[in-house]
């Protein structure tokens, strides 16, 4: 059994998975509910949603993630070690790996170069604000976003590091990391620089084709484990972009949606899809199989007095 | 009635407002509750405790203080605006005011000076450390919190900065803002620089009788008005030192346990305890004043601030959802001449922002102009070729033209894109319209086929769009 730790109204993201007959047993448990409870069942933990937690939850649960690590349960995700959005680009940018900064809107930090974009710090809506070109534009658009209500101090600057893959579109790749695997995710493409879900109809072929080369050859693993090593995190996401051959990095969501792709007009989709589900698949069924393993060994039993849906 | 919103488990620290003699009317209520409400009690709202919020409750509760300031209702504290610990301390640095400097662990910020403490940005047991005097120690330090379990990003190093009043004696004072007044409040003194709830004994009648002067002289409010306002809080109680002369702002507490002083050995603390909570008071009842109006008037506070939508959409037309925001609250007051004008002028800012193009498309079909619909459904249509959703919103507008055969060829086409139950329901229908009863029984007997089966794409060889393409 996999559970994975959600935050309250998030744990949609796993509903194929959960439905997935091939699919190892896996469970969703919000923290509400988690860090109420004495005793929880025996399974392999995934703490997600990280950045969705407020202080004192955020304690109480890397509180909890020790207490289950003690127990012998096997854990992903430490509350305590994760890196957030704003701290992991900031780490990413000094380690060298992306070429673009970020910058806290309540430091006052002032970008060093243009273009920018608003965003927030936490969650995966899209951005709050198209390119900005200067700091006169970009105040206006911070005094306008807390005029609105955001939190100025869940504001971040982030510049703008895309290019697109052939004139006007964008794509945006995507690796999971699952315990020590690395699954390649299928792309995203775009019109826009801001690539969020996508845009039908915009990628043709070739790019299918390219797409299911980078699967098969799982062609950004390598590049993707020191990210997730510097973000300490061992289940997640990552999206990224590659400008100029580099990879940037623009975030680790650690609670993604994950969705079979059962149908598409190309059939180098339709395989890269299946590609991705299977080896997502798999490498949950070997990291329950290990978990059950280690729990197999002598120990003292765990009270399984709660049982979580 | 002056309403305390707080977060769960801290209502204990306004309990002597709301038992104690002479205090306004005062009640508690959580964030939990008040951000469910569609309505609550005319009134001030204090919003406190705005550091343990996450961020999806900060921007409700941010929403709630902007409906209670457009019902007149004096709000303190900004959820949006508030500086809380690390950036406060940060911004204090900067304007010169503090000497000391505050520096993020996660961040890996190396401290140009020590000896340094560590701290985590919440809980009660908040410091971390005795003072450290070096790098290695710091990193040795910070990794052994995280490692118990203290989470990385709450955690902070801290530049000295204390002054003995004498030696072996340490004193914090405190100011607190209720409004538009500061209230001096009494001191803490403790031998160790870690003065957290005092310890008795360790003063005499002349430091007692200093504090007392500087209650009556109110001797701090001025330096520490511009620290509040750099803060932007207006109701929390601020904990400083002097040092050299200066004072050393250590944090702004939105929520302190606030209490009267009660039997004390000196009568100077006595004086100054009553200096204190009879000002505290009367900040309170002039802030209770403010309210004007019914008391027990319920106030509708269900959506944004149109007053603060306006204003964002003036500073920053381009702001995502601004417009939208601001044309769906003019729609919900039944104004939809407003919301229609509004949606289009965002338009103008964000051509493409296709969440804006489909909500006005809908606005204008419902309000019955078809024609512009029908050019925006285009404009619509255009930037998503491949959905289902904005064909069948063209098919619907063309339906109520009464253009049925146009209509039936684009909601032919949203069924082969996404064959849902509700847009085979209308192509059926459309088909009746047209005479078509053979056609609108097939699309018909589809729909009484499992929705599992429909759903993977089975029938008649559909090919349904995935969300990643």
């Amino acid at each position: 059994m996999i559970c994975f730790l959600t935050t309250t109204g998030y744990d949609f993201t796993l509903k194929s998975l959960r439905n997935d007959s091939g699919a190892p047993p896996i469970s969703t448990l919000t923290y509400r509910r988690a860090l109420k409870k004495s005793a929880l069942p025996e399974a392999t933990y995934v703490f997600t949603d990280i950045d969705r937690l407020n202080a004192r939850d955020l304690i109480a649960a890397a509180s909890l993630f020790r207490r289950l690590q003690q127990e012998g349960r096997r854990v992903l995700n430490d509350p305590a070690r994760v890196q957030v959005r704003f701290p992991l680009l900031r780490a990413l940018y000094r380690s060298g790996i992306n070429p673009f900064n970020v910058y806290s809107v309540e430091e006052e930090d002032k970008p060093e170069r243009f273009p920018v974009f608003l965003r927030l710090s936490s969650g995966h809506d899209a951005p709050l604000s198209d390119l900005i070109f200067d700091q006169d534009a970009l105040e206006r658009a911070i005094a306008a976003a807390v005029s609105f209500g955001f939190p100025r101090h869940a504001l971040i600057v982030v510049e703008y590091a895309a290019e697109p893959v052939r004139p006007g579109l964008f794509r945006k790749l995507s690796v999971f990391r699952i315990g020590d695997e690395f699954i390649p995710h299928v792309c995203v493409h775009d019109t826009s620089w801001m690539v969020k879900l996508g845009r039908a109809g915009v990628a043709g072929q070739d790019l299918y084709e390219e797409e299911l080369k980078f699967m098969q050859e799982n062609t950004f693993a390598d590049r993707l484990k020191p990210v997730f090593a510097i973000a300490d995190i061992d289940y997640g996401r990552a999206d990224f972009g590659l400008v100029g051959g580099r990879i940037c990095v623009y975030e680790i969501n650690t609670n993604p949606q994950v969705n079979p792709i059962k149908t598409h007009p190309f059939a180098p989709r339709i395989e890269s899809g299946r590609l991705w589900w299977e080896g997502f698949k798999a490498a949950l069924h070997r990291l329950d199989a290990e978990s059950q393993r280690e729990a197999a060994a002598p120990k003292a039993t765990q009270s399984q007095e709660d049982a979580v849906r | 009635m002056i309403w305390f919103l707080m977060a769960r488990g801290f209502e204990e620290n306004v309990k002597a407002l709301i038992d104690g003699p002479n205090a306004p009317k005062v009640a508690v209520l959580r964030y939990s509750d008040a951000l469910r409400q569609k309505s609550l009690p005319r009134g001030a709202y204090i919003f406190t405790g705005i550091d343990r919020l996450g961020t999806d409750r900060l921007i409700e509760a941010a929403r709630l203080y902007r409906r209670l300031r457009d019902h007149g209702c004096p709000a303190l504290n900004d959820p949006a605006r508030a500086l809380v610990r690390f950036p406060l301390l940060r911004a204090l640095h900067r304007a010169g005011i503090n000497r000391f400097n505050v520096y993020s662990i996660e961040e890996k910020e190396q401290p140009r000076r020590f000896p340094v403490f560590l701290r985590s940005l919440y809980g009660h047991d908040a410091l971390l450390s005795d003072l450290i005097s070096d790098q290695a120690t710091l990193d040795e330090t910070a990794d052994a919190a995280v490692a118990a379990g203290i989470p990385r990003q709450t955690l902070m190093a801290v530049e000295y900065a204390a002054e003995p009043v004498r030696p072996g004696l340490f004193r914090k004072l405190s100011v607190f803002r209720v409004g538009d007044r500061l209230v001096p409040h009494y001191s803490i003194h403790d031998q160790s620089w870690i003065v957290r709830y005092g310890r008795s004994g360790v003063t005499d009648r002349d430091l007692y009788d200093e504090e007392l002067r500087i209650m009556q002289e109110n001797r701090f409010a001025e330096p520490l008005k511009a620290v509040f306002d750099i803060a932007e809080i207006e109701y929390g109680r601020a904990d400083f030192g002097v040092v050299d002369g200066k004072i050393c702002v250590y944090g702004i507490n939105m929520n302190p346990m606030v209490l009267p002083t009660s039997a004390h050995p000196f009568p100077e603390r006595i004086e100054g305890g009553k200096i204190w909570w009879e000002a505290f008071l009367a900040a309170l009842r002039a802030l209770e004043a403010q309210c004007g109006g019914d008391a027990s008037a319920k106030i509708d506070v269900r959506g944004h601030s149109i007053e603060a939508l306006e204003t964002a959409v003036a500073q920053f037309p381009e702001l995502r959802d601004a417009h939208l925001t601001l044309s769906q609250e003019h729609a919900a007051r039944g104004d939809s001449g407003a919301a229609i004008r509004i949606a289009k002028e965002g338009l103008a800012h964000t051509p493409h922002d296709v969440t804006l193009l489909a909500y006005l498309c809908s606005i204008l079909a419902e309000h019955e102009q078809f024609d512009e619909a029908l050019t925006v459904a285009d404009r619509l249509i255009e930037e998503q070729p491949f959905k289902a959703k904005p064909l069948m919103a063209r098919a619907r507008i063309l339906d109520r033209l009464g253009r049925h055969h146009e209509a039936l060829a684009q909601a032919e086409r949203a069924v082969e894109l996404r064959p849902e139950r509700a847009y085979r329901q209308f192509l059926s229908e459309i088909h009746l319209k047209l005479g078509n009863f053979d056609a609108a029984n097939e699309v018909a007997a589809c729909d009484a086929r499992p929705e599992a089966q429909r759903r993977a794409g089975k029938t008649a060889g559909v090919q349904k769009t995935t969300r990643r393409i």
